[in-house]
This record gives C-alpha cells, sequence and structure tokens, in this order.
C-alpha cells in the first residue's frame, strides 16, 4: 500500500509546490521558474483592482448560490419526505440537472436567456411585455444573477439528495411521538427534524461553497466574464491570465491568494459542519 | 488514425466536396502561369511520416483541405488537432514546455508570436525563410509578411491567412431603409446604423452587429477597425504605445455610441452570434473577414447570397484613406521540439505557397481564408468569383494597422480588451479615462 | 427499506414538488426542442418546431461526438473506481488511527478547495513523464487524484459511524489491519462507497478545464471538450448544439434511475445502526 500512497502524495503534491513556487517567480506559459522576484508577482496582483474585485464579486456570489441552493434543497427534500406517494420517478427527474455538465447547463440556460426568441424572450412577449431588450447575459447588472441561476438549478439537486437522505435516517418514532404530543409544522421541523439534518446541511453548504467558489466553465460558456468585469470570477480571471496572457508566475500568485481567502470562507463552515456531526 | 475533428459527419462530407473542388483547383494550379513546384520535393520523399498540425475551429474547412491534397502529394499522412481560437497559443506552448511535443506544426493568431518565441515554444526560421528562394516571400502582401512574422528582427513563421476585416452591408436592408450609398466615415455609419434600428428594431431587426464578446479577436476587433479608421495606432514606429492618442479615443468613443443601437447582444455577441445574425438578414452592417462575402454566397444557412454589398472599412475625423485593419491573422510555425523539422517546413512552404493559397480563397464550401500572397489577391479566378472582395482586399496593399507582436503582447491586447469592455459596459469611466489606464499598463509591458 | 407509519401527504410539500419538477423540466424540455429547430428558428421565438430537423441528431450521431461521450464514460468512471481504492482505506486510516490527526485531514482537503487552473502545466509535464499525455488513461488518473480530497472526506462520517466492537473483535481473531480492512470494513461500507463512487463519477463527467488541455486529440477527447468547440464554428447552429447537448446527457440520465435509488440507499447508511 505504501508505494501507492506515495505516488499519490507525489503526484498531488508536485502542483501545489509548482503553484507555489510559480507564485515566487517569473514564468511564462513556455517557461516557468525564468527568475525568482519574491513578492513581486503578489504585490502586482494585489494592486490590480480587477483582481481585487473578482475576489469581492466571487465570495459574494458563491455565498448567494450556495445559501439559496441550501434553502431550496432543503424545502424540496423535506417536501419529497412529506409527499409520501412521490416515487423514485420524482425522485429521479429531480436529480437531472446534477448530473447535466455544467457546459450543457451553460449553453441550455444561454439558449432560454437568448434575446432573440429564446424561452425567456418569447414567455414574455406572450405575456404582452415589450421584450425587445430583454438580455440578462449583456446587462452588467443581470449577468451574474442569471449565471447563478443556472448554478443554482444545477446544484440544488445534490443539496436535496443528500438531506433527503439525512430525513430517512431519523428515527419515525421520535417524530411520531412528537406530532401525537401536538408539534407541528414550524415547531415540529425546530424540535424535532432540524437537529436530525443540521450536521448534513452545514455539510453540503460546505461542499456547495467549495464548488461556487471555483464556478469557471458556466461563465466561460455563458458570458466570458462580460459584460465588463461583470461576471468575471476568480476562476475565470486565473484562466485568462495564465492561458490567455501566458503569465503563470502572476495566475499562481492570484491562486494562492484567492487560497487564502477560501480557506478563511470556508473553515468556520467546515468548524460548524464538524460541531453539528457531532452533537 | 483517422483524425476525425469534432464534427466528423459535416466534416466527411465536406471532405468529398473538397475531394471533387480539389480537381477544379488542380486545374487551376496547373493553368496557373508559372506555377513552379511548390517545394514539397518528388512524391514519396515523406512516405511512411506523420506531421501533426495544429489549428483552430474556423480553420477545419481548411485544415482538411491542406490534410488531403498534402497527403495525395507527399505520402506524408497529417494529423489534425483542432481547438478553439483563443486556445492555440496556449495549447502549443503547454505542449513543448512540458516536453509532450506531440505538435509538429501549428497556426496560431499572429499576435502571439513573440510569446510563443520568448518561451522557446517555436522555431526561428529567419535562415531558412532567406536561403529558400522557392518561398518567394517577395510575393506576401508585404503589410501582412512583416506584422505576421517578425519579432525583433528575426521571423518565427509565414503568413497562412490575411484576416482584414471590410464593412459588409445588407442591400435589401439599406434600400428599405432609403440608404442609397453605403457609409465612408464612421459617422455617416452611425447614422444609418440609428436609422435602421430606429425603423425595424420592433422586427428585429438592428443596424449592425457589434462584435463585443471579452476576447482581443472579437472585441478587438471591433475596436482595431475605428483605430485604423480613425487613423490611430496601438504602437508608434519605435514600439512606444500610443493607445491613447486623440485617434485612439475617438475610436473608442464610436465604439461606445453605436453599441447603443447595435443587435442588443453585443457583449456576449462573439463572431457566431454576428455571423448568424447576418446570414439571417437580421443585420443592416457587420464588420467581418472578407470571407465572410464567399459564405454569404455558398453556406447554406445563407438567407443574403445575392442580397450583400462590402466596402472599406470606414474612416473617421481629418483621416481620408482607409486602412485595412489586421485585427485576426494567422501565421504557420514550426515547433521548436519538433523532431520533423524537415517535413515541417515542406508543410508550411505547401501550405503557404501562392497556388494554394489561391485554391482556398476560392473554394467551397468556404474554408475561412483570405489572401495572403499579391498573386492570389490577384488571381483570375477569386477576380472573377469575387470581384468585390478582391477590390476591398485591395485596401492590405497600402499598409495596415496592425497589433504589436513582441513578448508581452498577448497581455497587451487582453488588457485592451478587458478595459474596453469595461466602457462599453459603463463601469470604465470615459474613453479618455479607459484608454489612459491601458497607455499606463502597456508602458509597463511593452517595449 | 425502512417501514413508516403512512402519513397524510401535505398539499404544500405537493405544491412545492410540484413547481421544483416543472423548473427542472422545463429547461431540459427546452433544449430537446430547440434540438429538433432548424437555423431560422433557433432565433425567431419558436418555442415547438412544426418541422422537426432530425437530420441535426443524424449530424451530431454521425461525428466524433459519440466516441467522445464513450472517452467521458470511460474517465469519469475509471476515475471514480481508483478514487474509492485510494479513499476507503485513507478513510479508514484517518477516522481509525486519527493517522495525522485533524491537520492531516485538513491538508488532505485543502488541494480541492482550490482552482485547478495553472495545475494544468505540472499535470501535463507529469502526464508526458508517464508517457500518457493525451490518453483518456492519463486523464482517468487525474480524476482519481482531484477528488480524492472530497471522496475521503465524505467516506470518513461513515467510517466513523461503524460501530468500533468489529474491528476490535476481527483483533482479537488475531486479522492485521490489511484483513480487518478488506473483510470487516470494506463490506460493511459497500452501500456508502457506491453512492459516493456515483458522486465522484457525476463531477468526473461533468469535468471540463483540465479535459480541455489534457485531451487534445479527437481520440481522446470527452464530451464537453468536444461540445465546446461546436461554439468555435463560424456560423454556430444552436439546434446542432442542442442536440449534442441532449446526446451527452442521455446515457447520464438514462442511468439516472438506478443513481438516485444507490444514492439514497448507500447515504442512509448510517441509519443500519
Amino acid at each position: 500500500m505504501s508505494p501507492a500512497v506515495l505516488a499519490v502524495v507525489v503526484l498531488g503534491l508536485y502542483p501545489l509546490l509548482f503553484i507555489l513556487a510559480a507564485a515566487f517567480s517569473d514564468s511564462t506559459l513556455g517557461r516557468p521558474f525564468r527568475d525568482w522576484v519574491g513578492l513581486e508577482n503578489v504585490e502586482t496582483v494585489l494592486a490590480d483592482a480587477d483582481v481585487v474585485a473578482s475576489f469581492a464579486r466571487t465570495v459574494l456570489y458563491a455565498a448567494a448560490v450556495s445559501v439559496a441552493s441550501v434553502v431550496l434543497g432543503v424545502v424540496i427534500a423535506l417536501a419529497l419526505e412529506r409527499a409520501t406517494r412521490s416515487g423514485s420517478v420524482v425522485r429521479t427527474v429531480l436529480l437531472l440537472p446534477l448530473i447535466t455538465p455544467p457546459v450543457v447547463v451553460g449553453t441550455l440556460w444561454k439558449l432560454v436567456f437568448n434575446p432573440g426568441g429564446g424561452l425567456l424572450d418569447t414567455a414574455l412577449r406572450a405575456g404582452g411585455a415589450d421584450a425587445a431588450s430583454v438580455a440578462p447575459l449583456s446587462s452588467s447588472a443581470w449577468a451574474l444573477p442569471a449565471v447563478g441561476l443556472a448554478d443554482v438549478w444545477q446544484w440544488t439537486p445534490l443539496v436535496v439528495i443528500l438531506v433527503y437522505a439525512a430525513l430517512l435516517t431519523q428515527d419515525p418514532s421520535v417524530r411520531e411521538a412528537a406530532s401525537l404530543d401536538g408539534a407541528h409544522g414550524v415547531r415540529l421541523f425546530g424540535h424535532i427534524t432540524w437537529p436530525a439534518i443540521a450536521g448534513t446541511v452545514a455539510a453540503v453548504l460546505l461542499i456547495r461553497l467549495v464548488i461556487a467558489l471555483k464556478v469557471f466553465d458556466l461563465v466561460f460558456v455563458m458570458t466570458s466574464g462580460g459584460p465588463g468585469q461583470a461576471t468575471t470570477t476568480t476562476s475565470y480571471l486565473i484562466y485568462q491570465v495564465a492561458l490567455k496572457e501566458f503569465d503563470i508566475g502572476r495566475a499562481s500568485a492570484i491562486t494562492l491568494l484567492f487560497a487564502v481567502i477560501v480557506t478563511v470562507v470556508v473553515l468556520p463552515v467546515a468548524a460548524l459542519a464538524r460541531r453539528l456531526s457531532h452533537a | 488514425m483517422t483524425p476525425t475533428p469534432a464534427r466528423g459527419a459535416r466534416r466527411r462530407r465536406i471532405s468529398a466536396a473538397v475531394a471533387s473542388t480539389t480537381v477544379a483547383a488542380l486545374a487551376l494550379v496547373a493553368c496557373a502561369p508559372a506555377a513552379g513546384d511548390a517545394g514539397t520535393g518528388d512524391d514519396g520523399d515523406f512516405a511512411g511520416q506523420t506531421l501533426n498540425a495544429l489549428l483552430i475551429t474556423s480553420h477545419e474547412g481548411a485544415a482538411n483541405w491542406l490534410k488531403e491534397r498534402f497527403e495525395a502529394e507527399t505520402g506524408a499522412t497529417v494529423e489534425l488537432t483542432i481547438v478553439p481560437y483563443d486556445e492555440i497559443g496556449s495549447t502549443l506552448a503547454l505542449d513543448q514546455q512540458s516536453g509532450a511535443n506531440t505538435i509538429d506544426v501549428a497556426a496560431p493568431w499572429y499576435v502571439s508570436i513573440g510569446d510563443l518565441a520568448a518561451g522557446g515554444s517555436i522555431q526561428d526560421l529567419t535562415d531558412w525563410i532567406e536561403s529558400t528562394p522557392s518561398l518567394q516571400t517577395d510575393d506576401f502582401i508585404p503589410s501582412i509578411y512583416d506584422p505576421y512574422t517578425l519579432v525583433d528582427g528575426r521571423r518565427y513563421g509565414l503568413p497562412f491567412d490575411g484576416d482584414t476585416h471590410v464593412l459588409f452591408y445588407n442591400k435589401a436592408i439599406l434600400e428599405r431603409n432609403g440608404i442609397t450609398e453605403p457609409p465612408t466615415t464612421w459617422e455617416e455609419y452611425l447614422e444609418d446604423v440609428e436609422t435602421i434600428t430606429a425603423n425595424e428594431s420592433a422586427n428585429g431587426v438592428y443596424g449592425a452587429a457589434i462584435f463585443g464578446q471579452k476576447s482581443p479577436l472579437i472585441l478587438g476587433a471591433a475596436f482595431a477597425n475605428r483605430l485604423a479608421g480613425f487613423g490611430g495606432s496601438f504602437v508608434d514606429e519605435s514600439g512606444r504605445p500610443t493607445i491613447n492618442s486623440p485617434e485612439a479615443v475617438a475610436a473608442a468613443q464610436a465604439l461606445v455610441d453605436v453599441n447603443d443601437v447595435a443587435y442588443p447582444t453585443p457583449a456576449e455577441t462573439d463572431f457566431g452570434v454576428g455571423n448568424g445574425a447576418w446570414y439571417d438578414g437580421k443585420v443592416g452592417f457587420i464588420e467581418n473577414w472578407t470571407d465572410l462575402g464567399v459564405g454569404s454566397e455558398t453556406n447554406p444557412d445563407s438567407t443574403v447570397a445575392g442580397t450583400w454589398g462590402v466596402t472599406t472599412l470606414p474612416v473617421g475625423d481629418d483621416n481620408t484613406r482607409s486602412r485595412a485593419s489586421l485585427v485576426a491573422g494567422f501565421t504557420w510555425v514550426i515547433a521548436a521540439n519538433t523532431e520533423k523539422t524537415e517535413l515541417a517546413k515542406a508543410f508550411i512552404e505547401f501550405a503557404t505557397s501562392s497556388e494554394v493559397n489561391s485554391a482556398l480563397i476560392v473554394a467551397d464550401p468556404q474554408t475561412g481564408i483570405d489572401p495572403n500572397r499579391q498573386s492570389s489577391l490577384e488571381s483570375a479566378a477569386y477576380g472573377e468569383k469575387y470581384p468585390e472582395l478582391q477590390r476591398v482586399n485591395r485596401a492590405t496593399l497600402s499598409g495596415s494597422l496592425a497589433w504589436p507582436t513582441g513578448e508581452n503582447a498577448s497581455q497587451a491586447a487582453q488588457i485592451l480588451t478587458d478595459e474596453l469592455a469595461k466602457l462599453l459596459a459603463g463601469e470604465g469611466g470615459t474613453a479618455q479615462e479607459t484608454l489612459d489606464r491601458v497607455q499606463a499598463e502597456w508602458e509597463k509591458i511593452l517595449g | 427499506m425502512r417501514s413508516r407509519v403512512p402519513r397524510r401527504s401535505s398539499p404544500l410539500g405537493t405544491a412545492v414538488l410540484g413547481i421544483a419538477l416543472l423548473a427542472t423540466v422545463l429547461p431540459l424540455l427546452y433544449l430537446l426542442s430547440v434540438s429538433l429547430m432548424g437555423r431560422g428558428e433557433t432565433v425567431s421565438g419558436v418555442l415547438w418546431t412544426s418541422d422537426p430537423q432530425w437530420t441535426n441528431w443524424g449530424d451530431v450521431l454521425a461525428s466524433g461526438l459519440p466516441r467522445s461521450i464513450v472517452n467521458s464514460l470511460v474517465a469519469a468512471l475509471g476515475g471514480s473506481v481508483l478514487t474509492l481504492l485510494l479513499a476507503v482505506p485513507g478513510a479508514w486510516a484517518i477516522a481509525r488511527y486519527r493517522a495525522g490527526g485533524r491537520t492531516l485531514g485538513a491538508t488532505l482537503m485543502s488541494p480541492w478547495l482550490l482552482p485547478p487552473i495553472v495545475a494544468v502545466v505540472p499535470l501535463l509535464t507529469l502526464l508526458r513523464i508517464l508517457h500518457l499525455n493525451n490518453t483518456v488513461l492519463g486523464l482517468t488518473l487525474v480524476y482519481a487524484l482531484v477528488n480524492l480530497p472530497v471522496a475521503v472526506w465524505l467516506l470518513e462520517g461513515f467510517v466513523r459511524r461503524l460501530p468500533p466492537e468489529l474491528e476490535e473483535a476481527a483483533r482479537v481473531d488475531g486479522a492485521g489491519a490489511m484483513r480487518t480492512l478488506v473483510s470487516v470494513i470494506a463490506p460493511l461500507l459497500v452501500p456508502s462507497v457506491v453512492a459516493i463512487g456515483i458522486i465522484v463519477a457525476i463531477l468526473n463527467y461533468n469535468e471540463f478545464l483540465l479535459a480541455t488541455f489534457l485531451t487534445q486529440s479527437a481520440d481522446t477527447q470527452t464530451f464537453p471538450v468536444a461540445l465546446s468547440l461546436f461554439y468555435g464554428d463560424r456560423t454556430p447552429h444552436f439546434g446542432k448544439i442542442a442536440a449534442a447537448s441532449f446526446l451527452g446527457v442521455v446515457p447520464v440520465f438514462a442511468a439516472a434511475v438506478f443513481f438516485q435509488r444507490w444514492l439514497v440507499g448507500g447515504l442512509t447508511q448510517g441509519a443500519v445502526r
């Protein structure tokens, strides 16, 4: 077993070391590590308002879509559990967005948002609205929410399935006893259901946050980071710097700084997940 | 072994069609005066060898054309790798840097050759080019040849796809709106676009499609067209950035002005969306590569066959002479670590030859290739089939606007594109402020 | 699977499910509808074509796309199996022996937090050294590693739920660590392992960025990569793009019935206790 473990460690560690080293060197795509430059890359990156803005944008985006997915997912999971007649067909259909590759999800929503006769445009026209200029992906204000909608659509099923499974593991007799005692609705949820699923919900929130913080494919397919910088998430920015500008040093510096931010964002949620699941 | 590109079915049909047009092309080559040996040596020279070529998606048709003809002529096998247009440079650099060395020749965007050379990804071809008269480099259109191949006095490739932008207009739409003459200045153009959009946008027809997607080849092109028209330039003779000149600011402002009345998705209009709107007859004007005219006639999706016209790019302010704008443009380069340099040289000599370029620019289905040589530009077949395209393409003969190509040029192009995107989205302040920021950044990284 | 006292289904719950189903299905149906449209119809506000263009599907089926779907399935499933082979012992060691304490668990998790873009450069070099660049096998290996942290993290929770007495009994019987793992622990974990394997396989099947740069030849491209090339076309045909998109999800949709059953079954395994 140990040679395999060693191989894994090497394969896993080398890319990390590469990023670390590149962040402190003058590195291009063709010639990494041309020169050690200390903190120059980090300073350049921190002085770049677009980079800093992408950090804030990405964190806000991730927080918004994660919370939206988790809230929706919990509600749907509860409904699934309550609607006893819903069978495996319903669960299967609800799972479909999760197993649709983001490149397809991006394509799909791009078609829906297409101002020249997409689903949204056609529906609005049918509703009598003057929809001549409904183009969410071309609007600085709406482009990011539009990408977020696709993101929520794609990943909410993961929350549903994990929370639903957690709901099934709670002891039905506890719940029956509580409802015989007259606990209903909100009280039943607060006292019985929530404690049973809180750990899972926190863990799902964690996974969901990390995936949202790394969002790339949807932006790539739907907006190329535009209009302006409106949808330039940090992952898209790193892609642009590394593979379109050939600057591996700067891209690594952004990656490292982003790692710090991700850790700061994720750690409290991870701690929460740990506490709740061991409660 | 069959290098079937992503869309094999359609491509295979195209290949069959290519095969038949090849016969015609061969006849053409045979008739062409001074159609000397394209330098590929005797038949069978390279039999059994395999050449790996890297191209972009929009050159896929041309790639298959070249593959078939070159294989027939030399006995070599050509394997094609097709990647999106904004990934070809990084793909080549990664392939060489990692030591994978799977690529022998590639046709990247000319702006990236300085970075590819600095990164050790492509070969310096100066000596070979100077010592090989059969390349007939005098025949390359001068305003294309140097920008596409020369970095710091050394040559790193040979021009493949000329690729200047010209202004296409839909005659039917212009007529409906009482516009009798195509515009000659960007001011007239804006008025015409405003008229059409005001009259017909309720029916989904707009004055112009503007390439607004945040890519140097797309939004960068839309800006470069105006920069050329207003008489500005990216850098001066000595390579110093001049991107916040009054001409450049006027060009950026012209882009902002038309943006408001253009086809309503400028921010996501990549060239596919723009071309689609053009073929569907939904836009009055579109700036595009000259081969859009070929497509307008031959593309099965085109509804504008016979109803389009084309003119040189408009001018602006004091400038009265239309200049070509070398916005895209692709150059054949040889990978630094290839072990098949001779085969690679034979291939790019073949691919950039007058005979091949002449055949590619009139091929049906269209190959997406524009003239790179004076002889192909002036060839009888081109003049006969597309006289209007020939006329506007002659603009490249009298000087043109080119992007900088040295080291960091790729980054420079991206910085400009990002700032322009912000300007269009209303995030960047005025045109002057936008370009001042670009100038400051460019001064740090260029030169 | 479980016995519960039958309850009245709540109207609110049914309404929520109805809305969720509609929101899930409507965009997918629209994609299906567009996949049958001619070029002109995709930009003209038609919701369902009167003249279905089956040629869109025919063209896509006859292209390299089916091949790319096979590549994707191989890389997704192969990567998932490899991930599990490494993750099961890893999660067990971390959970039982507190190997490395909390720090190791957290450290293992950290690469998963990073955007993997720059890692393309060293990964390509590593694959080249192994002579696996531009191969589906190479991509499979990378996938196996990329999702290892999240697989270990998910599995660890399930390992913890196993009663420690089982292992003690095995140890008393003289079984070594390896045998305890293989003959006692692993069989108990099978349902959870299957569920996590499905999640990892889905993540692999969906992956786009690494595949773009690690598999470039037409023979090795994965489905998302092949699909992305359609956008570079001189005149993208949204009908064909939609048909290609749909074709790529058909195999996974077909398996979705099993996915959901195994997912729910495996993830509820904790209830065994």
